[in-house]
């Protein structure tokens, strides 16, 4: 349903552009979660935005690729021409609902007026269709909520409020950024079961982008590792976490606290990530890659199919054994 | 590990004045906590958003006058004490954002000897600037970062420069406020690793505060969980993550999300509406969220008591 090929962010002027995000490819199918997984600047927020053609003007451009939406590339389209052409809808909610709502109008008029930007309704009928929404994503009492302010709901309840809003143009395609990091872990949970009981009842697909790799293993059918700037590893959500072949996949999980318990020290990945650009040659990860070879520092790293599905973008691939 | 009572905090209590719809409310943000801290030990303190957990530590370093209550450091009373400057100096704190609690027009070598130069302990520039370059290679940095400014660093290194501002004079006890929570996870595990290789080195006490579970697993011994300004349950860190009793522990420890898609948990838990603190209920605070609430749990708070043999307290009628 959405296939983006071989996506090149870049910043800085067009004679020396600075990529961000370069060669990204995966797909997306009706129905499915894809996880993009990945730490601070590794560029999973900027794909998004991409994908969204949402990235902020001036700044960062799409400098190569594609993005098929239902086989039409739509990286050249605003996202009015979008909203006109109708077709392949998507929408996206973000890490801080407080911030993405206005906060002196009443909610119900908020997800009201979403609703009249898709559909030509008068008030009322957008009213009642914002109520209908509200009961989709399981918001307490409803119809008393139409009437409340942003500030006079809790953290999560904003959230579904936002997810509201996103399902007004009744999406085939999700994008979530982060939408559960500033919840608390009861209140996360709730959220990412919601997502997945819409994504099975609206049969729509979801780009799940988060840090948290615990978030993914619950949520995701499948995941897409990335690091700056490149996806590392594209595996189903099983062969992921059962089998990591990339080193930076496996020192990821190694380094969660929640699979240490009781361990004295935590395993960790020495040094931090390179900073946008700084990698002209060779593999980005290898001056922080436990098994680098001389190769690695000179050649850009394959794309390795290991098994069905399961792709990584290393020479060396670890053989997905046990620990080390 | 365990040792004699270095911090005893008694039934404190901090409340703030907040006006909403008009009205003047008292938000009660500690409602009677009592915590002791042992000599080498790391406590942990967990809790969701606006449980008090931060309001604890804070009230301890003295940054916030408390209502009432004690806190005792070796015996001597910090709220009022004559010896406010000696306990500061030994009571130090790691804040939560990097970002914000280094001021950006100050070097990193002036902010790491700030402690020290308030209260004299440098008897010349020389033993200065050897103290802030030992003190930045125990945290893993280079001593050349004194001369640097906090916008040329990252998140990692200023965290391991908030550490660093709080062992010069090396302290008793570290009052850790969410240290590693907005690190990303492989530099949180070099950071958590640190804290753990200091804690050793230096002898020293931690009271770690987080609203993650597995962090607090790593690196306390010990953990207090907070509901709506009280402790709801106090254990052994093994005991509160393999067998929780209360349940709010239960339901918290349920909902971390466990890397592990085998284990899938989405749909299967219930955990209810969080509080708000305009609306406390006369009961105990968890009683409209809970499975188990009886009528008893509407109208009576439960007190926090000592369950079973293995130093387990516990608050709840239904347990």
């Amino acid at each position: 349903m959405l296939s983006v090929r071989d996506l090149a962010v870049s910043l800085g002027p067009e004679t020396t552009p600075v990529d961000i995000v370069a060669g990204v490819s995966f797909a997306l199918a009706k129905g499915e979660i894809l996880g993009l997984v990945g730490e601070s600047g590794c560029g999973k927020s900027m794909t998004s935005l991409a994908v969204m053609g949402l990235l902020p003007q001036p700044g960062p451009r799409v400098r190569a690729g594609r993005v098929l939406l239902e086989g039409s590339d739509v990286t050249r389209l605003q996202p009015w021409q979008r909203v006109e052409a109708g077709h392949g809808r998507m929408a996206m909610i973000f890490q801080e609902p407080m911030t993405s709502l206005n906060p002196v109008r009443r909610i119900g008029d908020q997800i009201a007026e979403a609703v009249q930007v898709h559909e030509r309704i008068s008030g009322a009928p957008a009213l009642s269709r914002a109520r209908e929404l509200l009961e989709l994503v399981r918001m307490p009492d409803p119809g008393m909520q139409l009437s409340a302010y942003p500030h006079q709901l809790s953290g999560g309840q904003r959230q579904r409020v936002m997810i509201a809003i996103a399902l007004a143009c009744r999406p085939q395609i999700l994008i979530a950024d982060e939408p559960t990091t500033a919840l608390d872990v009861t209140i996360q949970v709730q959220i990412l079961g919601l997502l997945r009981e819409l994504c099975n009842r609206l049969d729509m697909a979801i780009l799940f982008i988060t840090h948290d790799m615990g978030v993914i293993a619950q949520l995701a059918d499948r995941v897409a590792v990335m690091y700056a700037g490149r996806i590392v590893e594209t595996a189903p959500v099983d062969a992921l976490f059962g089998r990591p072949r990339h080193h930076y996949t496996r020192g990821l999980m190694d380094c969660m606290p929640s699979r240490n318990s009781g361990a004295r020290r935590l395993p960790t990945i020495p040094g931090q990530p390179p900073a946008p650009g700084s990698v002209t040659a060779g593999c980005a990860f290898a001056s922080r890659c436990a098994s680098v070879r001389e190769v690695c520092r000179v050649a850009a790293p394959p794309h390795t199919s290991v098994s069905q599905g399961h792709e990584v973008l290393c020479a060396f691939p670890l053989d997905g054994g046990s620990s080390p | 590990m365990s040792g004699d009572v270095i911090l005893d905090v008694r039934d404190l209590k901090v409340s703030f004045s907040a006006r909403r719809s008009g009205r003047k409310y008292r938000v009660q943000a500690v409602d009677g906590v009592s915590l002791s801290l042992a000599e080498g030990e790391v406590l942990g303190i967990v809790g969701e958003s606006g449980c008090g957990k931060t309001t604890v530590g804070r009230s301890i370093v003295g940054l916030l006058a408390p209502d009432s209550g004690a806190i005792r450091f070796k015996g001597a009373d910090m709220i009022g004490g004559t010896r406010l400057h000696e306990m500061r100096l030994n009571v130090r704190m790691v804040f939560q954002d990097p970002y914000a609690s280094l001021n950006p027009r100050r070097t990193i070598g002036d902010a790491v000897a700030e402690a020290g130069d308030i209260n004299g302990f440098f008897k010349s520039p020389a033993e200065r600037g050897a103290a802030i370059a030992a003190t930045l290679t125990a945290v893993g940095l280079d001593p050349s970062f004194a001369a640097r400014y906090p916008y040329e660093l990252s998140g990692g290194q200023r965290q391991r420069v908030g550490i660093a501002r709080a062992i010069l004079p090396t302290p008793s006890i570290i009052i850790a406020d969410e240290p590693v929570s907005a690190l990303d996870v492989s530099v949180q595990a070099q950071v958590l690793n640190l804290m753990m290789d200091l804690r050793e080195e230096l002898g020293l006490s931690m009271l770690f505060i987080s609203h993650d579970l597995g962090v607090i697993g790593q690196i306390s011994s010990r953990v207090a969980v907070m509901y709506m300004g009280r402790i709801v349950e106090q254990a052994t860190t093994r005991t509160v993550l393999d067998h929780p009793l209360h349940p709010y522990t239960r339901s918290l420890v349920a909902a971390i999300p466990k890397p592990d898609p085998t284990k899938r948990i989405l749909g299967m838990i219930e955990t209810g509406e969080p509080p708000s603190q305009f609306n406390q209920p006369r009961g105990c605070a968890y009683a409209p969220r809970c499975p188990i609430a009886s009528d008893r749990c509407l109208v009576d708070a439960p007190e926090l008591r000592l369950v079973g043999t293995d130093g387990r307290s516990l608050a709840c009628h239904n347990v």
